[in-house]
Parts: C-alpha cells; structure tokens; sequence
C-alpha cells in the first residue's frame, strides 16, 4: 500500500518535471507564432494575453509582398541547399574512406578534423573576408557556401563514417567477388543502405547553414547576398517596431529547420555524438 | 573449374606477420579444408585467394594464370561468407541475379539460371522475401545459391556454417557435400571445428602461426599427425598427449621402453632420431586404450567419469599424470576406482619435445622423412 | 600499377575534405595569427605594418578586454553547468519508457533545431515589454521591482542571452546523456536492487560511474564551444548596455565588423585561443593525474 503510494507520487512529479521541460521548450516559439498572427491594434492592449482575442495573417502578407525577405530566403535556400549538397558528397568520400581504408597519415587526418571542431570560428572572421575579397568572393553566395562547406565538412564526415561502419564490410566484398568494381559496389549495395544516413547528413548541414549568422553578417553586407539570418538582424536594427512582421519573418526562417528536424530527428542521436561537439 | 596454385605466399601486416610461406596445390575439382585456431591465417589465406587483400610475396595462380594483380571482380570465384553477406536492401531473387547482371547475362537466361539453382536448394517459394525474413538456414542457402549460380571457377568458404546452432550445422555440412559432389568444382572451406574438417574434406590443411603444419587426406592427418600441433588439433577427444622418457633396457635390440613417471608404457622401436635426454612426448588416442579391473597393465586411478550417450569418456591418473580413455562399452567404474590399462606399441607416437616432430622409428623413417 | 593505384585510392577520397579545410580553417588561422602582430586596418591603405607587440601592450591597458575576460569566464561556467544539470535531469527523466515518451522527447528536443540568431532574437522579444509577457510574470513574482527590459539593465543583462543559450543548449546535453544512459545493461541495475541499492546509491554507484566518460567529453568540448560562440550575445545586445555583456568572442566580432581594426581583433583572439589551449591542457593534466592515482 505505502509502496502504491510513492509509486504514485513519483510518477506524478516525474510528469510534473516533464511538463515545465515541455512548457519551457515550447513557450518561446508558441510566443513567437502567437504575436506574428496578432493583429498590430491589439498588440499594446493584450500584450501578455495567452491568445488574442482575434487573429490575422496580414504580417505574413506583408512580409512577403514589401519586404525583401522573399529574397533573403531564396539566398539562404540556395546557400544552405548548395552547402547542404556538396558537404555531403566531400564527406561522403572522406566519410567512406576513413571508414573502409587505413592508410599512412589516417591519424593525422582525423586528428585535424577533430580539432576544427574546437575551433574558434570568430578568430578566421577577418582573415577570411582579407582571403575572400580579392577572389570577388564577398559579398557573393558563392563565397559563402565555400566557407560553409569547409566548416560543416569536419562534422558532416564523422557522421557519414558513422554510417558506413553500420554497413558490414562483407557486403561490399561478396559484392566484388560477385564482380563489382568497388565504385558499383559502392553504388548498388552502400549508398541504398546509408540512403537515411545520407538523408539526416543533408538536414544537419542544411540547419547549421541556414542558422549562420556571423560569416554572412561580416562577408555579405549588399542587401542582395544577404542571407535570412542577416536580413532579420538589419530589419531588427532599423524597424524594430513592426514586431509582427518581425516575428512573421522569425516564424518562416523556422519552417524549413523545423520540417528537417522532423526528418532527422531519428538521426539526431547519431549525429551529435558523431560530432558531439557541434549545435 | 580450376586448379589453384598458391607458393610460397608470405601476408604481412606492418610488422605483424600472418602467413609466413604457405605452399598449397589444389587440383582442379578438389574440395580443400583449411582448418586451424582462430588467429592461424587460414582466413586471411582465403581473402588472399579472394583478392581481398594484397599478397605481400609469393604468387597464386588460377589455372596457371598469375592472378596476384587482379582485382577479385576479374578472378571469377565465388565466396560464402560466415555472415553469408546477404544484400539486405534486395530480395532472395536480386541477390541471386546481381553477380549475373554485373556480367552481362541476357535477362532470360539469367531467369533460367536463378530457378535452376532455387531448385536445386529449395528456394523457389523464397524469391521475393528479403534477407530478414528468412531464417537462419534459408540464408545460408541463398548464400549457396549466390555462389553456384554464377558457375564461377572455385567457390570460397569462410566458416559458413559456424553462425548456426549444431543441429542445422550438421544438416547443412551434409548439403554443401552432396552439392559438391553433384558439381564437382574446387573449393576451398575454412574452419576451426575439426569434424566439419574431417568429414567435408578431399584433402585437410592444418594451419598453425601462419604455416601450413601438415597437407592430407582426413584419415591420414588422424592417423599419422606429422607433429604435436596437428596431432592434438584434429580428433575429439583430443588425443592423450604425456611427458615420457626413453629407456633403453627393453631387452629386445633395437627397442626402447616409454615410461611416464615410474611407470612403463609399452615397449617400442627405437626413433630414427634419439633425443638426447630421453624426454619425449607420447600420444595416444582415447579410443585406442583398453582396460580392465585385472593387475596386469599400467596402473591408474578413475578421476571422473562423463557419459555422452554414445559411450564414456574416463579421465584417469597413471604416472602422476591425467589422461582420457574413450570407450563404447557400458561401463561401470567410478571416481576413486583403480582400474589397469593396457596399450597396443603400435597406437603410441612419439613427438620430439621441443621442436614438436613426429618421431619415427627407424625402419619407417625412411619411408616418410 | 594495381598495387599504387590501390595505395592512392584512400588519399583521393580523403583529398577534397583535407584541401578545403586547410585552405578555408587553417590558412586563415595562421594569417590571422600573424595579424595579431601587425596593423591591419580595413579601407585604410597606410596600415599593414609589423607593430611586433603592440596589440597586446594596448590590450593589457583595455579595460574592456578584462570585462569581456570576465564576462566569458561567467557566460561559460553559467551557461555548461545548467545546461549540463538540466540536461542530465531531462535524459533521466526520459530513460524511463512512459506513455508518450516520443512525443515529448519530440517536444523537448526542438529548441535544438531552431536558428541560433532566432532563438536570440525570440528571447530579446520575450524579454521586450512591448511584446514580451516576461518582465510582467518577472515583476509579478517580485524578482523584478518593475516590468522593464533585462536587457537594458547593466547589471543582469548578460543573464539574458545566458537564458537563451541553456534553452537553445538543453537537448544537446539531453541527447548525448540520454544515449550513454540507454547504453547501460539493464542486468546491472537488477544486480544493484537484488544487492538492495536504493534508487539514489543506485545512480551514485552505477549511473555516474558508467555516464562519467560521456560527461568528461561532452562538458570539455561543449565548454570550448560556448566560449567560442557569440551569436547570441550579437543578436540580443551587441555587447551591451555599456559593454556589459560583451564576452571576448563578441568582442572580436565587434572590433573586426565594426571598427574594422583585424589586427587588433586577431590579437584578442589569438589570446582566446592562448586560454582555450591552456584550458584543454589543465584538464588533460589533471586525468593524467587522476588516471595515475586510480
């Protein structure tokens, strides 16, 4: 009986803790769509209302047809997916080949990679823009998915090789006693296998190109190679009033991060020990 | 079909060395086991055949065509991995068709192919399920069924049946040997288990530390162990293996007696090479003592008796030393008992003790150096 | 032929990662190094000179570098230890299976995916009285004597973007925890109550022990990297009010974006790297030590 009630009671204050983690995690972004669908008159007068009392959709229109934002999130769309893509296919190669080979220098090599993860990105800010600009590279989103790339390939590679070591080696072998090239055995046998791997790799780097603020912000200061994240902060500076359309703006950079998320949220195990280092 | 030359084929890893020399011929249509502890090379030994790995010296021939170059696409064998390394993603079908459309085989003949060899191992209900829905056996024969129906010049196996438990162990043995025998083309099949050896194979390779310790028919190798090492590997019960000494007072010229402890063994022919402490190793098979409740023979005490249906193994002292007799007779002693053994001379072998060799007495050592 | 083909096989695969990263992180490292020691201004075409130890003879007199050093030293230690205590509490409270457990894992785990800079700008909103419900619920608590802007007062402003951070920072650790926790043998467990272990010595003996390895990498690593993170801290203040939540990382930012002076930023960084080193160092020192009295 008295064994019942701590039963109880431990599940209760199990889901009570629950609750305010559950409360804590949503309760910003709940906010965030709640004031985006505010219309601007009630804002002042139900300020800290839990639902106001009518709603509207007139910040997103504006949003997207006077602002600019339409164009920051085409740049930050090719930017993330064009990083998100060739990340991917370096890391596949090296993912593979740390995974497959062992090789004179292999150490040394992961050894770099490692330490790129504790690496300070704020200290290359400077020489970057100084390596970059001359090339035309600034202010160019070419420039940015060349930067991008370099720092999502460390991470993305450990997690590829993740993958690949769940592949069992005897696989690719009978396939070239079976008379593969290792490049078809490659294809036919490993790439379907790793076909989720390669799928959560893609979201991860995606999400951690379409969140970069600092390197757009320093690399890309005409408006028309700004990225979401840059654009956000400009129309911060100068409109912080329009909280709306600011919030608006804040609820669509969420929407693509947000439909991977669900994509690889299987994945994310994975992929933070892989990195176990990156956000 | 094709004869398989392998000389003096040396592997190393860095500094590690895992084959160290091996020389092997096997003709064409002939079944090869490769059987030693785990660690001795016999599977590095295939993957080498397989070109899985690179040679570091020595040369494989195909043949008679050098294949050490040769990428294993190019060398048209076939190999049944311990894992069976069935394709999860593809069906019973695909796995079957990938090794014939990776080589050009028009797709009705491919057809033909697959229900030909899904007859032959009852797979033909089978095609369309994927790996895991098979069990444990039905993939073994989809690995088969890989294997074979590619006709390809030698098939590799590499411990094929150890993932199984002992029952369906044996079923499969049987199969992979009717099919061989149906087929007739060169295999090459690695184990540690020593019955799978003896009963699958034309001819048995023990491997030790990277060396080829001796090459021979089954009964042969049981019969006539060139050394220790083969000598206590193959037969189960291993066979006795006692600290022995040579005396030379049997009487009899040319004879010596083996004595463990105080006690005599047999009397027997002198070895070609006498060591020169006398120190020998003795062997005997379990199987090959008799025994009584009589005084005459060596003396010895029962430590304990294991009954495995079949018959008895007895684990007895003689000489201060253990040893085991093995008997199908339904006996009766138990722990504590005394009991006297006796031991037909020709039944003990006697190994030099340091280097491990077979001793032979003299008039036979000529006929086998 | 075959055999060196095979042999370059692995460095050709591995060749595009190696090239970019050294020609994007560390060649850019080593200029930036080299910076620190020479007068680099953007859009000034005078500078460029060798200036030797000049950056950091200015920087020794910076009042507001020793207020970034120690504001980092606060951000860091404040933002990994909750984070890591709430990230523990969160993968125990989810180790356990319960009705709903996906769902909420789901719930919990999404701050992870949201932009760094939103999740900044979001609690600079919260925060806001114009539109934010908190200095309200703050004031009505008694914590604040009035509903105004955290951001705006000196004194606490940095505790806002630390807020943010654990919020954006919770299911790394949660995650991690959780997976190391999942890995555990249950049978080990079950030996500890047969033995009649109640739950605390059971997560004092076992879960700690077991989870201390994870924890040791997880909290290293994570530490360098909040050091070294600065987005926050640009979105919802800029340094500000006064300089009061500017950490060294932001104060690089803000001195290489904003004044344009790369030389000088390189020198406050190359003493960021200078401190992260010895930081790395003392920890390796003190397992090596522990190791040792084991």
């Amino acid at each position: 009986m008295k064994h019942c009630l701590k039963v109880r009671l431990y599940w209760i204050l199990h889901y009570a803790l629950l609750a305010l983690f559950v409360v804590f995690a949503l309760f910003p972004l709940y906010w965030l769509v709640k004031v985006s669908i505010t219309p601007n008159d009630l804002l002042y007068s139900e300020g800290v209302r839990l639902w106001p009392s009518h709603t509207t959709f007139a910040h997103y229109v504006s949003v997207l047809r006077h602002t600019a934002f339409p164009l920051f999130f085409r740049n930050s769309v090719i930017v993330a997916g064009a990083t998100s893509v060739t990340s991917t296919l370096i890391a596949t190669a090296a993912g593979y080949c740390f995974s497959r080979f062992s090789f004179t220098g292999k150490f040394l090599i992961v050894g770099v990679l490692m330490v790129t993860q504790m690496f300070p990105l704020v200290m290359i800010v400077a020489p970057i823009f100084r390596l970059l600009s001359p090339l035309g590279l600034t202010n160019s989103l070419t420039g940015l998915v060349i930067v991008y790339t370099a720092f999502n390939v460390p991470f993305a590679t450990f997690l590829m090789q993740s993958f690949f070591d769940a592949v069992p080696r005897d696989l690719e072998e009978a396939a070239m006693i079976d008379g593969a090239s290792r490049f078809r055995a490659f294809r036919s046998i490993i790439v379907p296998l790793t076909l989720p791997g390669l799928a959560a790799t893609l979201g991860f780097v995606f999400t951690a190109a379409w969140s970069e603020l600092l390197f757009a912000l320093m690399l890309n200061s005409s408006s028309d190679a700004s990225t979401f994240p840059v654009g956000l902060l400009a129309f911060v500076s100068k409109f912080s009033v329009d909280f709306g359309q600011m919030m608006a703006a804040g609820v669509l950079a969420l929407l693509p991060v947000c439909a991977f998320f669900l994509l690889i949220q299987r994945h994310l195990v994975q992929g933070l020990t892989a990195g176990a280092v990156k956000g | 079909m094709a004869a398989i030359s392998i000389k003096g084929v040396c592997k190393k890893y860095g500094t590690v060395s895992v084959l160290r020399g091996i020389d092997l011929e096997v003709r064409d249509g002939e079944f090869i086991v490769l059987v030693g502890p785990s660690g001795c090379g016999k599977s590095t030994l295939l993957r080498l055949i397989a070109g899985l790995e690179e040679i570091t010296t020595g040369e494989i021939r195909v043949d008679n065509r050098v294949i050490n170059e040769l990428a294993p696409k190019e060398r048209d064998l076939a190999m049944v991995f311990q894992s069976y390394a069935l394709y999860p993603h593809m069906t019973v079908r695909e796995n079957l068709r990938f090794g014939l459309s990776l080589r050009g085989i028009p797709r009705e003949r491919m057809e033909m192919l697959v229900q030909g060899v899904s007859e032959k191992l009852g797979l033909t209900g089978l095609l369309e399920r994927k790996p895991r829905q098979l069990s444990g056996g039905q993939r073994q024969r989809v690995a088969m069924g890989r294997a074979i129906v590619r006709e390809p010049k030698a098939f590799l196996f590499d411990e094929p049946l150890s993932n199984l438990d002992a029952r369906l162990r044996e079923q499969m043995r049987y199969e992979i040997r009717r099919l061989y025998l149906e087929l007739r083309t060169t295999s090459i099949y690695v184990t540690h288990d020593q019955v799978e050896a003896m009963t699958m194979a034309d001819r048995i390779v023990v491997m030790n530390d990277g060396i080829a310790q001796q090459v021979g028919p089954p009964q042969e190798l049981y019969d006539d162990p060139a050394n220790l090492f083969v000598a206590g590997f193959i037969g189960a019960p291993a066979m006795n293996l006692l600290e022995a000494t040579l005396r030379e007072d049997s009487g009899a010229p040319g004879d010596v007696t083996v004595m463990i402890g105080s006690e005599a063994l047999a009397a027997v022919q002198r070895p070609s090479s006498m060591p020169v402490t006398g120190r020998v190793i003795a062997g005997i098979r379990p199987e090959r003592m008799s025994f009584g409740a009589d005084a005459n023979g060596i003396p010895a005490e029962v430590d304990l008796v294991e009954a495995t249906g079949i018959g008895m193994i007895m684990h007895i002292k003689a000489g201060g030393q253990l040893l085991k007799i093995y008997t199908t007779d339904r006996i009766k002693f138990r722990s504590g008992d005394r009991l006297a053994m006796h031991i037909d001379p020709l039944d003990l072998l006697l190994f030099d003790v340091d280097s491990g060799k077979r001793l032979r007495p003299l008039s036979q050592g000529a006929a086998h150096p | 032929m075959r055999r060196t083909l095979l042999w370059l096989e692995p460095y050709f695969y591995a060749a595009p990662s190696v090239i970019l990263i050294g020609a994007i992180m560390f060649v850019p490292l080593v200029i930036g190094l080299s910076y620190a020691f020479h007068d680099i201004t953007l859009l000034d075409p005078l500078s460029g000179d060798y200036v030797g130890l000049q950056h950091f003879r200015e920087l020794y007199a910076d009042a507001s570098f020793w207020n970034a050093l120690r504001n980092t030293v606060i951000w860091t230690v404040s933002c990994v230890v909750l984070q890591f205590g709430l990230g523990l509490m969160l993968a125990l409270l989810l180790n356990r299976p319960f009705v709903g457990r996906r769902a909420i894992q789901l719930c919990v785990f999404l701050p992870w995916a949201v932009p760094s800079f939103l999740s900044g700008l979001n609690w600079a909103w919260l925060f806001n009285p114009v539109v934010g419900p908190l200095p309200y619920w703050l004031s009505a608590l008694g914590v604040m004597k009035t509903p105004d802007n955290l951001l705006s007062d000196p004194d606490h402003a940095l505790w806002g973007p630390i807020i943010a951070n654990v919020w954006w920072g919770i299911p790394f650790f949660a995650i991690t925890l959780l997976a190391a926790l999942q890995s555990i043998p249950k049978d080990l467990y079950e030996a500890a109550t047969m033995d009649g272990a109640n739950a605390w010595q059971q997560f004092r003996r076992i879960t700690l022990p077991l989870l201390a390895p994870t924890i040791a990498i997880t909290v290293m690593l994570r530490t360098v990297w909040i050091a070294n993170f600065p987005d926050l801290i640009v979105v919802m203040t800029r340094g500000g009010p006064a300089d009061s939540t500017q950490i060294l990382a932001s104060y690089i930012f803000t001195q290489a974006f904003q004044r344009l002076d790369f030389g000088y930023a390189s020198a406050v960084a190359a003493v960021l790297l200078l401190l992260l080193l010895l930081y790395a160092l003392a920890l390796l020192a003190l397992r090596h030590a522990l190791a040792k009295r084991g």
